[in-house]
């Protein structure tokens, strides 16, 4: 009777504890989502000039403070409104300081990246690509087969937005904007070159077996290297660099178009294949990661090309 | 400073020009020109750097308001005059006598120093 009476109370004490627990934890991640649009804001901080930097920040903060005034009472609203509004302003504080060129201090030696840092940065961008391709193949895993091939839209989709802008505002294949310095910032701009390949990568991986998936991040670090010595060849070629700069996005774009469609017809006529991945076989999934990564690759040495100083590469050939 | 014309800051100096001695806030144009702050924000930055815009903060008691005091954004008389200029620019190419005169769009709407 005793025992019965303590389980029955260290039950209902569990229990309470559970509930108590779990609000607590609720209202932390509500705490911490709510405070999102402020990180956010702190990250265009430091985007934009030094000298503009306070100024900004405290713009930020004061439109983010009157949104959450406006939505008072709504907090799924203020999250969308705040992340909608600081994720724009970060986009914008980032074109601020690519105009802003004469707040960056000429290039020294000192300054540049070194080898070690184009190649460190070149394969720590890639390798965080990477890790969420995978994450979201297995994501993509748990879709039906018979609405597989809807994945392969995106790519496409994103291929012709990108393939429309650059066309109508081809890049300038001279004169770089900002100064790419330091291992962080060179990840940095290959994660972004790269980020495209987030809406393909995982339809390579998607159902490929743990083999498959090696060799294609095997290949995958052959190609890095490859690029990372392209890159170090076109520092002493101006010209070629220039025409890769320009061009890059554009085949970067076509390649996306081209294997999106790809999916969309390998796993749209092969349902019953399509939890064995969008590529047949290792050879073929191995053939379309490395000419996807050829092609998207172009865009980041062009990119990172024009981000070195091309006067500079030259003497350190 | 020359300011590149685009329908977006055409766009963004018709909300000015509403009311050109009324000073006007980030959010509040972003909805008002129906534009995302990542695109807003570029051209208010351009425009202040041409003289166009001038930039204050409000007049407001932040502990009575609750909030802090907002940066704002108000014609000065170059840019008002300016920006008339653009906005009738764009009427005149795109109204319903242009349509029927068949008027290119083209050559740029770009601003002369």
């Amino acid at each position: 009777m005793t025992t019965t009476v303590v389980l029955v109370l260290l039950a209902l004490a569990g229990g309470f504890g559970v509930n108590v627990v779990s609000g607590m934890l609720s209202q932390e991640a509500q705490t911490r989502l709510a405070r999102l649009p402020v990180t956010l804001a702190r990250v265009a901080r430091l985007l934009v000039p030094e000298d503009q930097r306070e100024q900004w920040y405290r713009e930020l903060i004061a439109e983010l403070s009157y949104i959450a005034k406006e939505t008072d009472g709504l907090p799924v609203t203020r999250l969308v409104k705040g992340l909608a509004f600081a994720s724009g302003a970060t986009r914008g504080a980032f074109a601020i300081r690519r105009s802003d060129r004469a707040s960056y201090p000429a290039p020294t030696a000192r300054s540049l990246p070194g080898r070690w840092q184009m190649w460190a940065g070149q394969y720590t961008g890639i390798a965080i690509i990477i890790a969420i391709s995978l994450g979201a193949a297995q994501g993509f895993a748990l879709i039906p087969d018979r609405f597989a091939w809807l994945l392969g839209l995106l790519p496409v989709t994103i291929g012709i937005q990108d393939l429309a802008a650059s066309v109508r505002r081809p890049r300038s294949g001279s004169s770089p904007a900002i100064l790419v310095t330091g291992l962080a910032r060179v990840t940095v701009v290959s994660i972004a070159c790269g980020a495209d390949g987030i809406t393909v990568y995982p339809l390579v991986f998607r159902g490929s077996s743990a083999s498959t998936t090696l060799v294609i991040l095997a290949v995958f670090a052959t190609l890095i290297a490859l690029s990372c010595l392209a890159r170090a060849w076109l520092a002493s070629h101006d010209k070629v660099a220039a025409v890769v700069a320009k061009r890059g996005p554009q085949v970067a774009s076509a390649g996306l178009i081209m294997f999106g469609a790809y999916a969309c017809y390998k796993t749209g006529t092969h349902p019953n294949k399509a939890a064995s991945g969008m590529v047949a076989g290792p050879v073929l999934a191995v053939g379309v990661a490395a000419a996807l990564f050829a092609a998207t690759s172009l865009d980041s040495i062009g990119i990172l090309w024009l981000l070195s100083t091309a006067p500079y590469s030259r003497r350190r050939r | 400073m020359p300011v590149r014309i685009t329908l977006k800051v055409v766009s963004v100096l018709s909300c000015f020009l509403e009311d050109p001695q009324l000073p006007r806030y980030g959010y509040e144009l972003t909805r008002a020109a129906g534009v995302s702050a990542g695109t807003l924000y570029p051209i208010l930055d351009r425009l202040r750097k041409a003289g166009w815009l001038a930039a204050g903060w409000e007049e407001i008691d932040p502990a009575k308001a609750g909030r802090p005091a907002r940066r704002n954004y108000r014609l000065t008389d170059e840019g008002l005059a300016q920006a008339v200029a653009v906005v009738a620019g764009v009427h005149a190419r795109t109204g319903p006598a242009a349509r029927r005169a068949r008027l290119p769009l083209r050559p740029r709407l770009a601003a002369e120093p």
